[in-house]
């Protein structure tokens, strides 16, 4: 008999306010998919996934309401790995996951994990990813090394990788509020019961370097840059009668923290900046976007900048009339600030999760990453990159039919002679 | 590969369009091609929309019939309440006791809720004067409900140290007796006392064998 209790954990800042507003519209789940250049055996998959699951109990968790806040306790129940469908990042079900906030899929060459925000984020995910495709491959009979890039399960895992970075970094001092003007929203006919329509684009990750390098610019704003000019070709431009006074363009890119703040955490520690562009002079090229972009870049991911909107969001949860207001209560006014500070202040988010890399003994064995996020009540259009091995995998995930931002996207590189292709759920055979 | 000439892009896939621009594709994929995300059906667990509302009509259509029935031929009080108020148990049963995915603590905690309020619909029913659903039915169920709990949780390996919560708050439950006579609503102290004294002892023995869970527990559901 034993008498100590199951683990807890509190939910980090930004993990709080997902429990109270994810709804089959707004799933607010996350995918990183890895295709293997071999075919995945479920039985060996579900073995390593039991393992390494116990690597990181942060994962091997279900969702509680307390009485003022929900948090995070440990699950003991099995977890079971599943075949993966032309479902992309849909409404997760915690019940029939048997309480976890955690999907594995497999299909062929491919293993998809599929995590709900308040478990962690991409980089957080993309490490989970990273220790189970190791083991895999090392339970295959392969001889691969982690080389100090993986975390294997033979290693016991950290207090630090649990903690809240956004509570320990944020500045009491620093901590103002911006308003913020409504964006540009991307409207369109919903897909049925706001099913993902998925479209991911492969480019050789050196040709866009070099078109970024030859902008003087890095590749996220590149990318910014250009999905912001094609919603403003196919959308504003030529609509005469509204293109004079459009709401700007925003574009919500979320910065990984942990390049700013020594932190290890496993959970969420990202800010989501706002870049900003006002579309209504007369015709603009990608020219004046990646200059403004640029511009806004430099402005709002400057160490001051990050450590106000961590400290905006840190100060709400701090104050203790907030935190003395009983969960059920609290649940209601969490609503209403996501309606108002949540995604609703963006025209479409961009989340980059930037160059994986594993170790050279696995490399041979990798086909391509790929990284998608969710569609939402207000942004019907999304995109996720990441690059592997001179594959820039980027995915735009959308919960409408109209696709024509993403044909002109991908059609800018054709038209430059870069080789793209492409990948989809098709979505419509569904219909 | 198949190729779009109109996107001027390449795409694997056993469909005859262009996802971009719906145009047809040009080429082949191999025999052996795989599609990268299949069109599967996911396995529908619960009762279907169609199902639910078959019987949904039906029951409220029941009521309703039952109604008409107890207008034309009055009885003692309104009888057809009782009927009615078994199809709607029916219905809370099938909705969220056999077609649900929840834990079995939630399931017989829920059954026990529905069968005090039916009890209390037919007691109002048959005997207003005598409140037998609240004096001895109530309690009496609250009794069972938290002494399965409690033995599920004593079977269960590791029973307490997971699910010790929910018993927690079936012990704040098993108070509502005793609330009910001090309201005088109910008019027997015995089954109320003995009620909560049975939740008490529950308490005790976690306070004494699982002393930990309890202090973690707590600190875990008020924390803020």
């Amino acid at each position: 008999m034993r008498s100590t209790a199951s683990k807890w954990y509190r939910l980090d800042n930004a993990a709080k306010i997902f429990p109270e507003v994810y709804n089959k519209i707004e799933s607010h789940t996350f995918r990183v998919q890895i295709s293997l250049k071999e075919e995945i055996d479920p039985l060996i998959l579900q073995q390593v996934v039991d393992a390494v699951l116990l690597r990181f109990p942060m994962f091997k968790v279900k969702l509680r309401k307390g009485f003022f806040w929900s948090y995070l306790e440990e699950n003991k129940k099995q977890f079971s790995i599943q075949k993966m469908s032309h479902e992309v990042n849909s409404y997760m079900d915690f019940k029939s996951n048997n309480d976890y906030l955690l999907k594995i899929f497999y299909h062929h060459t491919t293993i998809a994990i599929e995590a709900f925000h308040t478990l962690t984020d991409g980089t957080g995910l993309s490490e989970f990813m990273k220790s189970l495709t190791y083991e895999y491959l090392k339970a295959q009979g392969h001889l691969v090394t982690p080389d100090n890039i993986i975390l294997t399960s033979k290693e016991q895992s950290r207090n630090d990788e649990s903690e809240d970075s956004s509570k320990i970094y944020y500045n009491k001092k620093n901590k103002s509020r911006l308003h913020e003007h409504p964006p540009f929203k991307i409207n369109g006919t919903h897909t049925h019961d706001y099913k993902i329509n998925l479209i991911t684009g492969i480019i050789p990750t050196k040709n866009v370097l070099m078109l970024a390098k030859s902008s003087n610019v890095t590749l996220t704003q590149y990318i910014t840059a250009l999905v912001m000019y094609t919603i403003y070709k196919t959308k504003i431009q030529y609509r005469n009668h509204t293109n004079k006074h459009q709401n700007p363009i925003k574009i919500g890119v979320p910065v990984n923290l942990r390049s700013r703040f020594p932190s290890q955490t496993m959970r969420n520690f990202v800010n989501i900046v706002s870049i900003c562009a006002d579309t209504t002079g007369d015709d603009m090229s990608l020219d004046d976007f990646l200059i403004l972009v640029k511009k806004e870049f430099v402005t709002k991911t400057t160490h001051e900048e990050l450590s106000r909107i961590m400290s905006e969001y840190v100060s709400y949860e701090k104050k203790l009339y907030i935190r003395l207001v009983p969960h059920f209560i609290k649940s209601y006014f969490m609503k209403i600030g996501y309606s108002r500070l949540g995604s609703s202040l963006f025209s479409l988010s961009l989340s980059n999760l930037g160059s994986i890399t594993f170790p050279n003994s696995m490399e041979p064995y990798i086909n391509d990453v790929a990284f998608m996020v969710g569609a939402s009540r207000n942004n019907n259009l999304n995109c996720a990159l990441v690059s592997f091995d001179n594959k820039l995998k980027i995915s735009f995930t959308s919960n409408i039919l109209e696709n024509n931002i993403q044909r002109e996207f991908f059609r800018h590189f054709t038209a430059l002679d870069i080789p793209v292709e492409i990948e989809s759920n098709f979505l419509e055979e569904t219909l | 590969m198949k190729k779009c000439d109109k996107c001027n892009i390449t795409i694997s896939t056993i469909h005859d369009y262009c996802p971009l621009c719906h145009q047809t594709l040009s080429g082949s994929v191999n025999d052996n091609h795989v599609e990268l995300y299949p069109h599967i059906d996911t396995l529908q667990k619960n009762l279907s929309p169609k199902a639910q509302k078959l019987i949904l009509f039906f029951s409220i259509l029941s009521i309703i019939v039952l109604s008409i029935i107890n207008i034309i031929y009055p009885g003692p009080g309104f009888w057809s309440l009782i009927p009615s108020g078994a199809i709607v148990y029916l219905w809370f049963l099938i909705k969220f006791i056999v077609f649900t995915r929840t834990s079995s603590i939630v399931r017989i905690t829920l059954t026990t809720s529905f069968i005090s309020i039916l009890l209390f619909l037919i007691n109002t029913q048959t005997d207003p004067e005598l409140f037998w659903s609240l004096d001895y039915a109530l309690p009496s169920l609250i009794i069972a409900n938290n002494t399965t709990i409690f033995m599920i949780l004593m079977i269960r390996k590791e029973g307490f140290k997971y699910d010790s919560s929910n018993l927690l708050l079936l012990i704040l439950v098993s108070s509502i007796p005793l609330l009910l006579f001090y309201l005088n609503i109910i008019s027997d102290l015995k089954m109320p006392l003995i009620c909560y004294s049975h939740g008490m002892l529950i308490m005790l023995y976690m306070l004494v064998f699982y002393p930990n869970v309890l202090k973690e527990l707590i600190k875990r559901i008020f924390h803020i």
